[in-house]
C-alpha cells in the first residue's frame, strides 16, 4: 500500500516471516492430504497441450471428483480417496479420453493424457472452465484470448494480429493505425506489462498501430488483465498481458508463407524428436514502401519487423523445458515537422529470450516453474537521421513459481529476482532526466492462496511484497479475486494495490508521444500506486449468448507527467500528478454455427489532478484537474464473422469519441523582463498563448474494416489462402495527429485496399 | 433463430454508422483566436533620449516574423500634459538570424510622470499600458567598514520606488610585466545586494573584498603574485517603477513564460515598466583599497 523508506522490522521484513510461515503451513498441509493425481493433457495429433480440458474420477458412472486443465495443459485432481476409478478426459472436439485405474493411499500419480480429434460430427459436449476464451466471458478484468479470437478481426494482413483484437476489448484505447500504443482502462502505455512465455517485453506493438510482436501463428493463449491482477504479477500499475505461445508441431511438420502489401512472412514448425521436441519459428517484414505506399500514393513511413523462435521439449513425464526468442524492430516518423521543428523519428528494438522449466515432482503435490529470462529495449528519437535521445533498458529476470494443489483449493507462490541496467541521454528532453545510467536490483516474493468454494464463492487472496535494495524502498501489495458461479451467470470481483518503480517518460501533450524513456523514479519522489476494484456480471443465454457488464475504478498516486510550458516545443519538465479513473464495460457476444458477433461499450472517465508549483500563480489553483490525452469517453466496436463453405468474411466497426487537447488562442512572443532589458539585441522567443490545458475535444473516430477469405486445400497438405479486403471501407478522414503550431493535421489511413496470400503446408 | 441474431445485428450495425457517419465533423480548429492585440516588452527610459520598444502582434499561426511594417499605430502620451508622440517600426535582424519589430520614439521621458503607451490596429483592435517612470534619486555613501581583508560600502539610493539590479564597475590597473607602466582595465561585476529601508529609500551594499577575487578570476591573475590597483568603482543600479515586481520575486523565465503571469497589458501581454540605469562614482582611500587586497601606488 505504500513505499516504505528504509524498512525496518515490523514492515516488510515482518511481511516476509510472515510469507514463509504461510508457505510452510501450506506444505505441511499439502503433504497431509489424501492421493494426487497430476499430469498433462495434449493433442494427439501434434502434441500441443489443451487447455480447459475436463478431467474427473468416476466410480460406478458416478461423478466423484475432478480439474480442469490450465496453461500447459496441466491438470490436479487432489484428495482422492483410496479406491477403483475411472478417469475420463472431455474436450470439445476430441475423444472422450478414459482408463481405469487403481488409486492407493497418499499415492502421487502422474497421468499423461493424449486426445484424439474427433474427426465425427462434434456432440454437444459442454466444457467447463474457470476462465472460458471469449469477448464476452470476462472475469474480474480478465479476459482470455485464443488464436481462434484472433482471427476474427478483420486487418491488412492475412494472418491475425493479436494487436487488432487487443483494441476491440471496451476500455482499451489505441492512437489508431500508427504509433503502436495502448491504453488501457485509463492507464498509459509504460504502465502496461507485457510477457511472452515469461519473458518482459517492453514495446512490443509495432509502430504501425495493426500490428504487434504476436501475429496469431504463434498464440496459445493471451490472458489480459485490464486490472485487478493477481499477486503472481507486479511491477506495473494498469494493466497485464500475458501470452502463452504454441510449442510447435511434435508429429509433422507445418510452414506457411504469406504476402501482403503490408507485411510478408513465414511461419515454420515441426519436431526435433517425435513426439518430445519441437520447434517454431515466425517471421514478418514490413514490405508498405513496395505495397501499401503505392496503393495510397502517399509516403508511409514505417518499418518493422518481428522474429520469433521457441523450442519444447517434454524432458520426462512429468517435466517440461521451453526456450523462447523474441527480436523486434520499428523505425518512423510519426512527427511531420513544422516551421520550428525539422521531421522527428523513433526506432526500437527489443530483444528478449526465455528458458522455462516446468515439473510436479512426484514427491511433492506441487508443480514447479521456473524462468529465467533477459530482455533488451533500445530506443531512440531525433530529427533525421540524428537520434539524439535515447533510452537502453537491459534486464534479467529469474522467476520460481510453486503451485500447492490442495481439496480447499491452490495456493500459488512464488520468488522473483529482476537486475536492470537503464540509461537515457535524452539531450534535455526532460530536464528533471537527462543523462543517466544507473542500475537496480529488485527481489521479492508473493502468494496466492485460493478457497474454492465459501459460501458459493471462489476467492483467492494475496500479497505480493517486492524491494528495491539499491534504493532502500520495499512495497507491499495485497491483492483479492473473488467469483461467484451460477449455473447462467457468474458475479466477480476484484481489489489490489500495485506499484511500479521503473517508470516512462514520455511526451504526453500531444497524442502522438511515441519514444518512451525508462528509468527509475526520482531519488526524492514517491513512486508511481494504483489502487484498482473492479465489479463484474456476466449472464449466458442458452449456450451461445453472452452478456457481461463490468464497472471500475482506479486511483493513481505519484504519477509523472509533463509540465506545461508556453515556448513552442515538444520538450519539456516533469511535474508530479495524481488521477483517477471510472469506467464501465458492456461486452455482448454471440457465437452460433458459422456466425460470431460482438458487440462491446466502454465508457471512462481519466482524470489527472496536476501539481506544478506554477499552476497556483498560472490558474489561481492549487491543482490543475484536467482530461489527459487518452481520456477517450465512449468506445464501440462491433465485429462480425461469417464462415460459409469455404470463405470467411470478418467486419468491423470502431468508434471512439474525441480526445482532449490543448487549443491555443494564439501565438507571440517572450522577452525576459528580468532587468536592462535592450529590445535591439534580444531576439525574443516565440510563445503559445495556450487556453486551459486539455480543454478542447478533438473529433471523433470512427472506421469500418472488411475482408474477405478463402481457402482452398489442394493434394499433400497444401493450402492456398486468399484475402481481399478495405481497411477504412468509407474513407473516414480520421485524425492521427494535430500540430497545433501549424495548423496541420496529419490523419490517419485513408481507404486502402488490401489482398494477400497465404501458402500452407502441412 | 439464427437469422433473427443476424438480422438485428446487422440493423445495429446500419443505425451506428449512419448516425456516426453522418452527425460526425472531421473539423478541428485548435486555434480559439483571442480579443488581445498585442504583446509589448521593453520600459521608458527617462535618461535616454530614444525609447524603444519590442511590439508582437498575437498571430493565428505559428511562423517567424514578418518583414513586412506591422499593421500597428503607436503612441504614447503624457499623462499629465497630453503631449502625445507617434512612434515609428523598425525591423531588427538579430544576430540568431531571426527579425523583430522594435518601436522607437526620439524623446525624453520625465521623471516620475504617468505615460500611456497604445498600439492599435488598422481593425481598431488596440492595446494599451499605463505606465509610470520613476523619481530621480540621491545617492550617497552612507558607511564604509574596513578591516583587514574585509571592507563593505554601504550606499543609500533616496527618492526612488525601487532598485532592482546593482552592479559594481571597477576601474583597475594592472602594471606590465617589466612595471614601466600599467593597463587600465574596467570590470563589470553583478554586485551589491538591494535591500528597502523605507517607502523611497534603499539600501545597497557592496563588498570590495569579496569583488577582488571575481576581478583576479576575470583577469586570470594570481593573488599576492600579481597586483591589481583600484582607481575608482562605479556602482550602477537599474532604477525601476513600483510595479516592476515578479510575482514570486524570482525572474524564473519557465514561470513568466506563461501569458497573463507578469503583465500589465491590457488587451494584449507583455509588460512595459518605466526604468532608468542610476550611477555612483567613487574611490575608496588607501587605507581601505589595501584592506580590501587592492595595491595603492
Amino acid at each position: 500500500m505504500r513505499r516504505l523508506i528504509r524498512p525496518r522490522k515490523g514492515t516488510v521484513g515482518a511481511g516476509v516471516i510472515l510469507l514463509l510461515q504461510v508457505m510452510l503451513i501450506c506444505v505441511s498441509t499439502a503433504s497431509a492430504q489424501q492421493s494426487l493425481i497430476r499430469g498433462t493433457v495434449v493433442d494427439a495429433s501434434n502434441g500441443e497441450s489443451l487447455q480447459g480440458v475436463n478431467v474427473a474420477l468416476y466410480q460406478n458412472e458416478a461423478l466423484q471428483v475432478g480439474g480442469v486443465s490450465g496453461d500447459d495443459g496441466v491438470y490436479a485432481i487432489s484428495s482422492v480417496q483410496a479406491g477403483s476409478y475411472e478417469i475420463r478426459a472431455t474436450f470439445i472436439g476430441f475423444i472422450t479420453y478414459s482408463e481405469s485405474l487403481v488409486v492407493g493411499p497418499s499415492d502421487r500419480l502422474i497421468i499423461n493424457i493424449k486426445l484424439e480429434l474427433n474427426e465425427e460430427e462434434l456432440g454437444e459436449v459442454v466444457v467447463e472452465d474457470d476462465r472460458g476464451a471469449g469477448t464476452a466471458r470476462v472475469l474480474a478484468g480478465q479476459t482470455t484470448i485464443t488464436p481462434a479470437d484472433v482471427e476474427l478481426i478483420p486487418g491488412p494482413d492475412i494472418s491475425g494480429d493479436l494487436v487488432n483484437y487487443l483494441t476491440v476489448l471496451p476500455g482499451v484505447v489505441s492512437l489508431g493505425d500508427r504509433g503502436g500504443q495502448l491504453f488501457i482502462r485509463g492507464g498509459e502505455p509504460w504502465q502496461n506489462l507485457v510477457l511472452l512465455d515469461g519473458m518482459w517485453v517492453y514495446q512490443p506493438f509495432h509502430i504501425l498501430g495493426f500490428f504487434s510482436s504476436f501475429p496469431s501463428e504463434i498464440l496459445k493463449t493471451v490472458d489480459v488483465y485490464a486490472g485487478g491482477y493477481t499477486s503472481q504479477y507486479g511491477g506495473r500499475i494498469s494493466s497485464v498481458i500475458d501470452i502463452k505461445s504454441r510449442n510447435g508441431d511434435k508429429k509433422s511438420y507445418a510452414a506457411s508463407g504469406s504476402l501482403t502489401p503490408f507485411v510478408s512472412g513465414f511461419a515454420l514448425e515441426g519436431p526435433i524428436a517425435t513426439d518430445l521436441v519441437s520447434f517454431l519459428v515466425s517471421y514478418r517484414t514490413s514490405v508498405m514502401d513496395k505495397g501499401a505506399s503505392k496503393l495510397i500514393k502517399d509516403d508511409l513511413p514505417f518499418e518493422f519487423g518481428d522474429f520469433f523462435a521457441k523450442a519444447h521439449a517434454f524432458l520426462s513425464s512429468n517435466s517440461q523445458l521451453s526456450i523462447s526468442v523474441l527480436e523486434t524492430h520499428d523505425k518512423g516518423s510519426v512527427f511531420e515537422g513544422s516551421d520550428v521543428q525539422d521531421k522527428e523519428y523513433v526506432q526500437w528494438k527489443n530483444k528478449s529470450a526465455s528458458a522455462r522449466y516446468l515439473v510436479f515432482p512426484r514427491a511433492f503435490p506441487i508443480m514447479a516453474e521456473f524462468i529465467i529470462s533477459a530482455t533488451r529495449l533500445k530506443s531512440s528519437v531525433g530529427a533525421g537521421n540524428d537520434f539524439s535521445s535515447k533510452s537502453d533498458l537491459a534486464s534479467a529476470n529469474t522467476n520460481i513459481n510453486i503451485t500447492h494443489f490442495n481439496s480447499y483449493g491452490d495456493v500459488k507462490w512464488g520468488l522473483f529476482a529482476r537486475t536492470l541496467e537503464l540509461e537515457s541521454n535524452l539531450a534535455g528532453q526532460f530536464q528533471s532526466v537527462t543523462n543517466r545510467k544507473e542500475y537496480l536490483t529488485e527481489v521479492g516474493m508473493y502468494i496466492e492462496p485460493e478457497l474454492r468454494d465459501f459460501f458459493g464463492w471462489s476467492l483467492r487472496g494475496g500479497l505480493r511484497i517486492h524491494s528495491f535494495p539499491s534504493k532502500n524502498s520495499g512495497f507491499l501489495e495485497p491483492r483479492f479475486r473473488a467469483v461467484k458461479e451460477r449455473e447462467t451467470d457468474q458475479f466477480s470481483v476484484a481489489l489490489g494495490s500495485f506499484h511500479q518503480e521503473v517508470v516512462g517518460l514520455t511526451d504526453r501533450r500531444d497524442a502522438s508521444g511515441v519514444f518512451t524513456a525508462w528509468t527509475s523514479s526520482p531519488d526524492d519522489e514517491k513512486v508511481p500506486e494504483a489502487l484498482h476494484a473492479i465489479v463484474g456480471y456476466r449472464k449466458t443465454f442458452g449456450g451461445n449468448f453472452d452478456v457481461s457488464l463490468e464497472g471500475y475504478a482506479k486511483k493513481l498516486n505519484n504519477l509523472f507527467i509533463p509540465e506545461w510550458t508556453a515556448y513552442p516545443r515538444f520538450t519539456t519538465r516533469i511535474q508530479p500528478a495524481e488521477g483517477r479513473v471510472f469506467g464501465g464495460d458492456l461486452r455482448v457476444e454471440y457465437r452460433k454455427g458459422p456466425f460470431t458477433g460482438l458487440v462491446t461499450y466502454g465508457i471512462s472517465s481519466v482524470e489527472y489532478r496536476a501539481k506544478q508549483e506554477s499552476i497556483s500563480l498560472w490558474y489561481g489553483e492549487d491543482e490543475l484537474q484536467f482530461r489527459p490525452a487518452h481520456d477517450r469517453r465512449h468506445q464501440v466496436n462491433a465485429v462480425a464473422a461469417f464462415d460459409f463453405q469455404s470463405f470467411e468474411l470478418n467486419i468491423r466497426w470502431q468508434f471512439g469519441s474525441g480526445l482532449p487537447f490543448s487549443r491555443a488562442l494564439g501565438f507571440d512572443g517572450f522577452m525576459l523582463v528580468e532587468g536592462g532589458l535592450d529590445v535591439f539585441q534580444n531576439p525574443g522567443s516565440r510563445r503559445v498563448i495556450y487556453e486551459r490545458p486539455y480543454n478542447g475535444v478533438l473529433p471523433t473516430y470512427h472506421r469500418l474494416d472488411v475482408t474477405l477469405e478463402k481457402s482452398v486445400r489442394f493434394s499433400h497438405g497444401v493450402t492456398l489462402s486468399g484475402l481481399i479486403g478495405v481497411i477504412n471501407a468509407y474513407d473516414r478522414t480520421n485524425l492521427f495527429y494535430l500540430d497545433v503550431f501549424t495548423l496541420r493535421r496529419v490523419n490517419q489511413l485513408p481507404i486502402i485496399p488490401t489482398f494477400g496470400l497465404k501458402l500452407d503446408f502441412e | 433463430m439464427r437469422s433473427h441474431y443476424f438480422i438485428g445485428i446487422s440493423l445495429l450495425w446500419l443505425i451506428l454508422i449512419s448516425s456516426v457517419v453522418t452527425g460526425c465533423d472531421e473539423s478541428v480548429n485548435p486555434i480559439l483566436g483571442t480579443e488581445e492585440a498585442f504583446t509589448f516588452y521593453g520600459f521608458f527610459n527617462p535618461r535616454s533620449d530614444t525609447q524603444a520598444v519590442r511590439v508582437y502582434s498575437i498571430d493565428g499561426i505559428l511562423k517567424p516574423e514578418s518583414r513586412d511594417n506591422m499593421d500597428a499605430f503607436v503612441t504614447s502620451t503624457n499623462k499629465q500634459t497630453g503631449e502625445t508622440q507617434i512612434w515609428r517600426d523598425s525591423l531588427i535582424v538579430f544576430r540568431n538570424g531571426t527579425v523583430g519589430h522594435v518601436f522607437y520614439s526620439l524623446f525624453r521621458p520625465e521623471h516620475n510622470t504617468e505615460y500611456a503607451f497604445e498600439a492599435t490596429r488598422s481593425d481598431g483592435k488596440h492595446a494599451f499600458a499605463d505606465i509610470k517612470t520613476p523619481a530621480d534619486g540621491q545617492t550617497e555613501i552612507v558607511d564604509i567598514v574596513s578591516t583587514r581583508s574585509n571592507v563593505l560600502v554601504k550606499l543609500h539610493w533616496s527618492g526612488v520606488p525601487k532598485v532592482l539590479q546593482t552592479v559594481a564597475t571597477y576601474t583597475v590597473r594592472v602594471p606590465f610585466p617589466d612595471r614601466t607602466d600599467t593597463t587600465t582595465i574596467r570590470v563589470r561585476i553583478p554586485s551589491g545586494q538591494a535591500e528597502r529601508l523605507g517607502p523611497d529609500l534603499w539600501n545597497v551594499t557592496i563588498i570590495p573584498s569579496l569583488d577582488i577575487g571575481t576581478i583576479f578570476t576575470a583577469l586570470s591573475l594570481r593573488p599576492g603574485v600579481n597586483p591589481i590597483i583600484l582607481d575608482e568603482i562605479d556602482v550602477g543600479a537599474f532604477i525601476v517603477s513600483e510595479d516592476w515586481e515578479a510575482p514570486t520575486g524570482v525572474f524564473d523565465e519557465e514561470l513568466l513564460v506563461q501569458p497573463n503571469v507578469f503583465s500589465n497589458v491590457e488587451n494584449g501581454f507583455g509588460f512595459i515598466g518605466g526604468a532608468y540605469f542610476d550611477h555612483f562614482v567613487f574611490e575608496l582611500s588607501d587605507k581601505n583599497k589595501r584592506d580590501a587586497g587592492f595595491d595603492v601606488e
